[in-house]
């Protein structure tokens, strides 16, 4: 038996960046306004934003499967609307919606798809298929929704991504479902060191897998960085506005969220340097607090 | 009684009517409008008689609306959880169908010269309305609808069973009232019982009914469900189709080469969906081979000959075999909206053409599929009109043309969520077109072969027109959720 070919990133070149990207819908509000966003090599983030803040338009600008109005989006130092072959076959995407090729079995599906790859992995396939209890030539259309979400990741895993893009990709599975998908996302990244971006609601998963979190809001990613620095560094002051601008500029700390209170008083989410002991009055957070105060 | 619950029980198929696409409705009903203007315009001496049968067709029409949408009522869960909606449903189909049946038995018996006893037109009325309730709950009624007279009168039945017409007859003849009574209860019985009351046997019912409604008004918007919409018969029918349709895909995986035209031949599986050039080749021969047997059958147990009826029946026949060939083809950009989705993953593959490489593949793809397809479709509307003595069939052929190449080269990215009015449209307009030609060489004597001449050269500058802002055109395909 071979050992695993390990795949940890050989390039600092990113492998997406998107530039001033601003896409609106037809007579419709501007969803993404300008972001800057940049993923690198091995990175595993996790975007998390409200629904109808624009992840899974987000996701698709990043793929090159919507044309913004503004802005350059690269993948793999290419232009992602001019993606070649070899580009193509290091991307993975689950879309949000799983219920896809409906008139296909499970079987023809990874045929169909295999037929188009130049690298597949049909011992995982096999391994997956079998471990997560996919029938492979049930029609997809008669599977339950977390059935075909497997199938899904099953058939973006099974290329062997060096980038992989998953839109909600755990919505519709169980605990158990969950648990084993995170297992699987980890043997990835650690195996292969492929670029993980996924958008999700479940903070709970997040703190299992994501090293790194990214908040969309308002059409820009408002803030990412490692889970743990954040859980660290991030903290909750109440005070006056007077009072807290001094601590501020005493600590170094970066303002990321205020909210007015009354008799002048605000509280505010701040961001304190590497290093920095928190004072002790200030309040430490948890990833809920955070998506609820950044997105 | 709560006139307002009512009200909104009989009224939600008004309410929820689908006001995006109005236009579909508009036209059907100015249809109807037109067509009754024609009959007061050619048939004064009939005018009470036209009017009373048009309204009673209306409330027919209505009826049928009506109770599709209270069966929708009836989910399950509402049925065994809201106290008295089932009741409420009951109530107000039995009181609409009475209502409706009542009015368009008046109507007839009162203004149309030559009907028969007012008893007889009323039991008539209900027992059509019930009927038409009953087929709107459980399709295979239609089937015994399309079937059964054929069968029943080419098999004999109506001379064995005289004896029981007889009996029946003598017996209506003798006691109509009593009879009707009798009649009108069962029927009204029947009316309630279509409505269940969310058990098992309602829940699995509805689910079926649900994804046929779902499938139905997918159609409208131009994209054609599978038979397993249909539930387990549709499946068991289906199963040869979907056997063929696996070979195919087993057959191009198999041969799968890193060329554009072997990914695109991959590809149309999926963009094309279930208009996929083979399933609608499996679906006309299927139409076809029906339609054969459905005639040997019945003029062979009527014992008459095929030719006199074939020379009767080519311009029927015509009209069905282009609609059988054309239109499908006219769908094809519908099924490119339906499939925006799958695109997705399809845009993300390895050998996949891009940009204006891709907006050549899938606009080739689709004129060639329409092109093939009126070619064949032609050559069965040739051998019609030979064996018909009509060469103005072909004007079918002619008049489709134009809008095989206008219609199907539009750029798909800028395509809007087709409706059913956009489903129609380019039908409607074969249509016409067919028709102004058959007219113009009936009517005017314009030779054939220079509306021929003409359907050629406007389908070539139309192509030629769509094709050059096709290619210009900065995406070929409508990916992604709301694109």
């Amino acid at each position: 038996m071979t050992a695993p070919t390990p795949h940890f990133p050989h390039t600092e070149t990113p492998s997406a960046t998107l530039s001033g990207i601003s896409v609106s819908y037809p007579n419709g509000p501007i969803v993404l306004n300008g972001l800057d966003w940049a993923l690198l090599p091995g990175q595993v983030v996790g975007l998390l934003g409200r629904n109808g803040s624009g992840k899974t338009t987000l996701l698709e600008t990043l793929l090159g499967l919507r044309e913004p109005q503004a802005g350059r989006v690269e993948l793999f130092g290419q232009d992602a609307a001019r993606l070649d072959d070899a580009a193509r076959a290091r991307i993975g995407y689950v879309p949000q919606q799983s219920d896809l090729f409906e008139a296909f079995t499970p079987a023809q599906l990874m045929a169909y798809f295999k037929s188009f790859y130049p690298r597949w992995n049909d011992a995982r396939v096999e391994g997956l298929m079998s471990r997560w209890d996919i029938a492979r030539d049930k029609p997809i259309r008669k599977l339950s929704g977390g059935q075909k979400q497997r199938l899904s990741i099953i058939r973006a895993l099974a290329h062997e991504p060096d980038l992989l893009v998953l839109d909600e990709p755990v919505a519709s599975l169980d605990p158990v479902g969950r648990r084993d998908f995170l297992r699987e996302l980890v043997e990835q990244v650690l195996d292969r060191g492929t670029t993980v971006v996924f958008s999700t609601h479940i903070l709970s998963d997040l703190e299992r897998v994501a090293f790194n979190l990214a908040f969309l809001s308002e059409g820009r990613i408002a803030l990412q960085a490692p889970l743990d620095e954040l859980l660290e560094q991030v903290r909750a002051f109440t005070g006056t506005v007077t009072e807290l601008a001094s601590l501020f500029a005493r600590l170094g700390a970066q303002p990321l969220k205020r909210t007015p209170l009354e008799a002048g008083r605000e509280r505010v989410l701040a961001r304190l340097p590497a290093g920095v002991a928190a004072p002790h009055d200030a309040q430490a957070v948890n990833l809920e607090d955070l998506f609820t105060e950044l997105t | 009684m709560n006139a307002a619950a009512y009200n909104q029980l009989l009224l939600a198929f008004w309410r929820q009517r689908d006001l995006d696409a109005p236009w579909g409705r508009r036209f059907l009903v100015a249809l109807a409008l037109l067509g009754t203007a024609l009959g007061l315009y050619f048939l004064p001496e009939f005018t009470s008689a036209l009017l009373a049968a048009t309204a009673a067709v209306w409330l027919m029409s209505l009826w049928s609306a009506i109770i599709g949408s209270l069966l929708k009522q009836n989910h399950p869960h509402v049925a065994r959880f809201v106290p008295g909606h089932l009741r409420q449903l009951r109530e107000a189909a039995l009181g609409s169908w009475a209502l409706l049946s009542l009015a368009s038995s008046v109507l007839l018996w009162a203004f149309v010269p030559r009907m028969p006893s007012f008893a007889l037109l009323l039991l008539l009325s209900t027992a059509t309305l019930a009927f038409v309730g009953w087929a709107a709950r459980t399709w295979l009624l239609w089937l015994v609808v399309s079937f059964a007279p054929v069968l029943f009168f080419g098999t004999g039945l109506d001379k064995r069973l005289s004896p029981l017409w007889a009996a029946l007859r003598e017996l209506w003849l003798g006691q109509p009232w009593s009879v009707l009574a009798l009649c009108l209860l069962g029927l009204g019985a029947s009316v309630v019982l279509m409505f269940g009351n969310g058990d098992g046997v309602h829940r699995e019912a509805y689910a079926c009914r649900d994804r046929m409604r779902r499938a139905s008004e997918e159609s409208l918007s131009g994209k054609r469900a599978g038979a397993a919409a249909l539930g387990k018969p549709g499946e068991w029918l289906a199963r040869p189709f979907e056997r063929v349709a696996s070979s195919w895909l087993r057959h191009v995986i198999a041969r799968a080469q890193p060329t554009a035209r072997s990914v695109m031949r991959r590809a149309e599986v999926v963009l094309h969906g279930q208009q996929h050039w083979l399933r609608q080749g499996m679906g006309a021969l299927l139409g076809l081979v029906i339609a054969v047997l459905s005639f040997a059958l019945a003029f062979g147990l009527a014992g008459q000959g095929l030719q006199d009826n074939w020379t009767k029946g080519a311009y029927g026949m015509a009209i069905g075999l282009a609609s059988m060939g054309f239109n499908p083809s006219f769908a094809l950009p519908n099924m490119l909206w339906h499939s925006r989705r799958e695109q997705a993953l399809l845009r993300l593959l390895p050998g996949m053409p891009q940009g204006m490489a891709l907006n050549r593949s899938v606009a080739w793809l689709q004129l060639r599929h329409a092109l093939v397809a009126w070619g064949v479709t032609t050559a069965g509307l040739a051998l019609l009109a030979w064996a018909a003595h009509d060469l103005a069939l072909l004007c079918l052929a002619f008049g489709a043309l134009p809008l095989s190449t206008g219609w199907l080269l539009r750029v798909p990215s800028r395509m809007k969520a087709p409706t059913s009015w956009t489903a129609v449209v380019p039908v409607f307009a074969f249509l016409l077109m067919a028709w102004g030609m058959y007219a113009l060489h009936q009517k005017l004597h314009t030779p054939l072969v220079l509306l021929a001449g003409v359907s050629v050269a406007v389908s070539a500058l139309l192509g030629a027109w769509r094709w050059r802002a096709l290619l210009a055109a900065p995406v070929a395909l409508p990916t992604g959720r709301l694109a």
